[in-house]
């Protein structure tokens, strides 16, 4: 049976939802900023050691921005803070006055880091960390592959992963969650190697499929608040199967493992419960903050997805197909094309007679 | 459009080919740091093998930053791509540096080999179907390739794609005459003369045996006849056109020995020619010549010649002794003459008459002619120019005048010729118009010292195009020994009409030439008064001349040699005057001259 995977519309589809050009400079511009301003200010610079980027935007599973949902950037501010000495409420509100005097009215807190509006389809969240407290830390947060990094280096990146086992034995950095006034680890570098090698199983198609679940989401007229971002994008982590070819296929693959790998706590009434990666001793459950009624309503939306991508891989035509992604994923996915060109019977046809040279009556030089 | 625009039109057109039931695996579009974009796909072959081909092949397809306009090329894949070279490709050699694909692009979109064979239109450049029909294209190569009908019987033959890297050009005139006189030729090797010509042509003036003695010396002109001379090249004649795999060229002198079908004999050749007794006598170049015939699946109709460069071994290297056998030993085991080392294959030319004017060419007849032409002025040049270029090869140009810097307004010649003769400057630059052109430049009045010659030899052509009456009355005072065509050429005032008078003759019919063109002259007179044209080209110059732009006496000159064309074709014509461009309104388009002639 032809399967239709139709990796030309797919590919079409990650450009038209990649971030532009010009949101991608405005994160490079914004993070640089931010990062310098806190290497220079007068009450900061002495805490914080080290910045680098982390999340979806570093991991390269980041979407288009807009104002209903603007492109992220998150920065980490490793600090000299003493998880024994101060609190996480306090290590979360020691960048208030910094905010207030460079990002007035345009930030606010959040559980574990601060939210600064730069643009009205960008912003930056500022995750402060505890002290390392390991050496091989503090010298991993302050290697250069690390620290300086825009999206035009992703190979850099990935050399650089390969040249240092180091920085996912280094141990995980501590973050304020001011809400629950506890510090929490997080393991952002090793979340970074890990997306890396998901990614060469998956012979490159993890991420665009990552890509592709987020912008579902964003394009459903009505889902559950959570799960999204970090939490979404680990569960496509887990359920997205090793070797795939295509991205039609992994998200097809994908969308039916969620389906099936969670019926049973849906059916339950369960939220499954996952852990962050690359901590070992008292990781957090990235799933906490999601209720019941939403996982299940969020499955139910997957479910639906499943049948829908498993109908597109079997259409009939290309163009079947092509329909059936663009219901499923929205504008930016091309839809099916107008008829156009006959397109000739295919095979061989035996040469009539010898070739001529193109009749008169063409321009020629 | 936009680069924007141009890439939307092409991710289109690229989704285009899912369609297709034998593209599969359309990769990711990418852009090139030149500009551009390029991306990979697979594609399936159906048909039964009878040559080898693989089922599922990878090929990049490589698109211009104008798509749809600009260039759409298709190689194959550096991973999953076919290594081999086929008709109808270049030679597919291994990846340059920084790209994904390998060099043998396919020709797809030019060559109507596929189309053109099955009546089917030619891919549309400007319009983004084109993709489309380029991946239809690429299956059809693809079965044909594995049918083994990429060269069909009937087929024009192609040369396969030696993949020059040598940057000179060979050139050479092989014909069916030449083909004859190698016929009778035993030798397999020997040395040929050659001349450089330009900055990096050397052609093949003569080939000779081992022994030095002429065997095969084409007709050259005088170009290349006064060419200097360059360092003697061997040459080595092979009974078939060697070829690898499919449809490779040699790229090494392994591919090369084993693709004769006696490497043993064909080395042995190469040690005769190539083997000195001193590095001074040790030539740099062979050539290498083998049959090839019109139409694939034809006789041979000429011998084709392609040239190898060779570095040769000026030190005598470390365990290797100073002598003929060391040095030879040495260039075999370590230098370019190993069996390994890459070839380095020159640009090769066919200059005979035949080959060169395939882009259009006077009939044979007309060529032939030996011809001389009586002024070297405005009408003169550009008739000569035509004429030569079209394949005439004899002409003697007399007029006795030096080049003025006003002349070029309406003249082939240059500034660097003013103060210089214009008919010997006019010979020389037609002697370089074309190989076999035989030029000549007299600088005196006609008739001239040399009109006693025309006894024995004659002209079959006499052109005239001085308006000059006394040239008239000395050209109908010449008693040629046969028939010879005659054409008067001049212009009207403006140069609104031409007047071509054509007869044929022993000599000029003066009175027949006058009693046409005389009412014509008068109307001219009458249509364009003295008083309103004369201008006067310097201070203190009492005589006026008139002015006739350049593009339109070239018109005429270009009008009359259509005129000359039919004449001479047409043997029963005797005599008779062209009007050629009567002036019409702007808006017209223009009109051919009417024939008032018999």
């Amino acid at each position: 049976m032809t399967h239709f995977h139709l990796p030309s519309y797919f590919d079409d589809f990650l450009a038209a939802t990649r971030p532009i050009p010009k949101q991608r400079a405005t994160m490079l511009e914004q993070h640089s900023l931010l990062r310098e301003r806190l290497m220079k200010d007068e009450e900061l610079a002495g805490v914080v050691t080290a910045t680098f980027i982390q999340g979806s935007h570093r991991r390269h599973t980041a979407n288009r921005g807009s104002e209903s949902h603007p492109c992220d950037v998150d920065i980490v501010a490793v600090t000299e803070f003493d998880r024994s000495a101060r609190t996480a409420i306090e290590a979360h509100r020691a960048f208030e006055r910094f905010l207030r005097k460079h990002y007035p009215g345009a930030y606010k807190p959040q559980d574990r880091s601060w939210c600064i509006t730069v643009a009205p389809d960008v912003k930056l969240d500022l995750v402060p960390t505890a002290k390392p407290e390991s050496r091989l830390l503090r010298e991993v947060v302050q290697a250069k592959a690390v620290r300086y990094w825009n999206d035009d280096d992703a190979e850099d990146v990935e050399a650089a992963f390969a040249r240092s086992a180091d920085w996912e034995r280094s141990e995980p950095l501590w973050i304020p969650d001011r809400k629950l006034a506890t510090w929490e680890q997080t393991h952002p570098l090793y979340l970074i190697g890990w997306t890396n090698r998901k990614n060469a199983r998956c012979n490159g198609h993890f991420l665009h499929v990552v890509r592709a679940i987020k912008w579902w989401r964003r394009e459903q007229a009505s889902i559950p608040e959570r799960p999204k971002g970090y939490p979404l994008e680990h569960i496509i982590g887990d359920s997205c199967p090793d070797g795939i070819t295509t991205t039609a296929e992994g998200l097809t693959r994908t969308f039916e493992s969620i389906a099936e790998r969670y019926r049973l706590d849906v059916l339950q009434g369960r939220v499954p419960e996952l852990w962050v990666r690359g901590v070992s001793t008292e990781p957090a459950n990235v799933m906490r903050r999601i209720t019941p009624e939403d996982f299940a309503g969020f499955h139910q939306l997957v479910c639906r997805a499943a049948q829908l991508c498993r109908q597109a891989m079997n259409a009939s035509s290309a163009n079947e197909a092509a329909s059936l992604w663009h219901k499923l994923l929205g504008h930016p996915f091309p839809p099916a094309p107008a008829p156009t060109v006959q397109v000739s019977a295919p095979g061989f046809t035996p040469p009539r007679s010898s070739a001529k040279p193109p009749a008169a009556g063409e321009r020629f030089g | 459009m936009t680069p924007d625009e141009c890439e939307k039109l092409l991710r289109a057109a690229r989704r285009e080919l899912e369609a297709s039931e034998r593209i599969r695996n359309i990769g990711s579009l990418e852009t090139l740091s030149s500009g551009g974009w390029f991306f990979e796909l697979d594609a399936l072959r159906t048909t039964p093998e009878v040559i080898s081909f693989p089922e599922v092949t990878r090929w990049v397809v490589v698109v211009s930053q104008r798509f749809p306009w600009g260039d759409l090329r298709v190689y194959p894949a550096a991973k999953g791509g076919i290594e081999l070279t086929y008709p109808h490709q270049h030679a597919n050699g291994p990846p340059a540096e920084g790209t994904s694909w390998r060099r043998g692009e396919l020709c797809l979109e030019r060559a109507g080999f596929l189309l053109a064979r099955n009546g089917e239109r030619q891919p549309l450049v400007g319009d983004p179907v084109r993709l489309q029909l380029i991946g239809e294209r690429l299956c059809e190569w693809i079965d044909a390739a594995t049918a083994g009908t990429l060269l069909s019987e009937g087929d024009h033959f192609e040369l396969p794609d030696f993949d020059p890297s040598d940057d000179a050009t060979i050139a050479f005139a092989e014909d069916e005459v030449t083909q004859d006189a190698w016929a009778a030729v035993g030798d397999r090797c020997g040395f040929v003369d050659l001349a450089i010509f330009g900055k990096r042509t050397l052609v093949a003036r003569a080939f000779r045996s081992v022994g030095r003695q002429v065997l095969v010396a084409p007709r050259w002109g005088t170009a290349v006849r006064q060419a200097p001379e360059a360092p003697q090249a061997a040459w080595i004649r092979l009974h078939a056109m060697p070829v690898v795999g499919p449809y490779g060229a040699p790229m090494t002198w392994k591919e090369l020995a084993s693709a004769t079908g006696d490497a043993d004999s064909f080395e042995s050749l190469r040690e005769r020619v190539l083997r000195h007794e001193t590095t001074e006598d040790s030539v740099s170049r062979v050539l290498i010549g083998f049959p090839v015939p019109r139409r694939v699946g034809g006789g041979p109709s000429t011998l084709h010649w392609q040239s190898i460069f060779i570095r040769r071994d000026r030190i005598v290297r470390r365990g290797f002794r100073n002598s003929k056998e060391g040095r030879w030993r040495q260039e075999v085991a370590v230098g370019d003459l190993g069996p390994r080392k890459k070839l380095s294959w020159a640009s090769a030319e066919n200059w005979s008459t035949d080959a060169l004017a395939a882009r259009g060419r006077l009939p044979e007849k007309l060529c032939a002619m030996p011809a001389v032409l009586i002024g070297a002025g405005a009408l003169g040049s550009t008739l000569a120019e035509w004429l030569v270029r079209g394949g005439l090869r004899q002409l003697t140009i007399i007029d006795p005048e030096r080049v003025c810097a006003g002349n070029l307004v309406r003249h082939s010649l240059l500034l660097s010729d003013v103060g210089a003769s214009k008919a010997h400057c006019l010979a020389s630059r037609l002697c370089h118009a074309a190989p076999q052109t035989e030029a000549v430049g007299i600088q005196e009045h006609f008739p001239h010292r040399g009109v006693a010659d025309w006894t024995s030899s004659p002209p079959q052509l006499l052109i005239d195009t001085t308006a000059n009456d006394d040239v008239i009355a000395a050209m109908s005072e010449v008693n040629l020994p046969e028939q010879t065509v005659f054409l008067s050429l001049s212009v009207g005032r403006r140069a609104a009409r031409g007047y071509a008078y054509l007869a044929r003759g022993r000599s000029f019919p003066a009175d027949d030439f006058r009693s046409r063109i005389e009412p014509e002259l008068a109307q001219d007179r009458a249509d364009f008064p003295d008083s309103e044209d004369a201008v006067w080209p310097t201070v203190g110059c009492w005589h006026p001349i008139f002015p006739a732009r350049g593009d339109r006496v070239a018109k005429h000159a270009i009008d009359a040699i259509q005129e000359l064309v039919q004449f001479v074709e047409d043997a029963g014509s005797s005599r008779g005057l062209a009007v050629l461009g009567e002036q019409v309104p702007l808006t017209a388009s223009a009109q051919r001259g009417r024939s008032r002639g018999e």
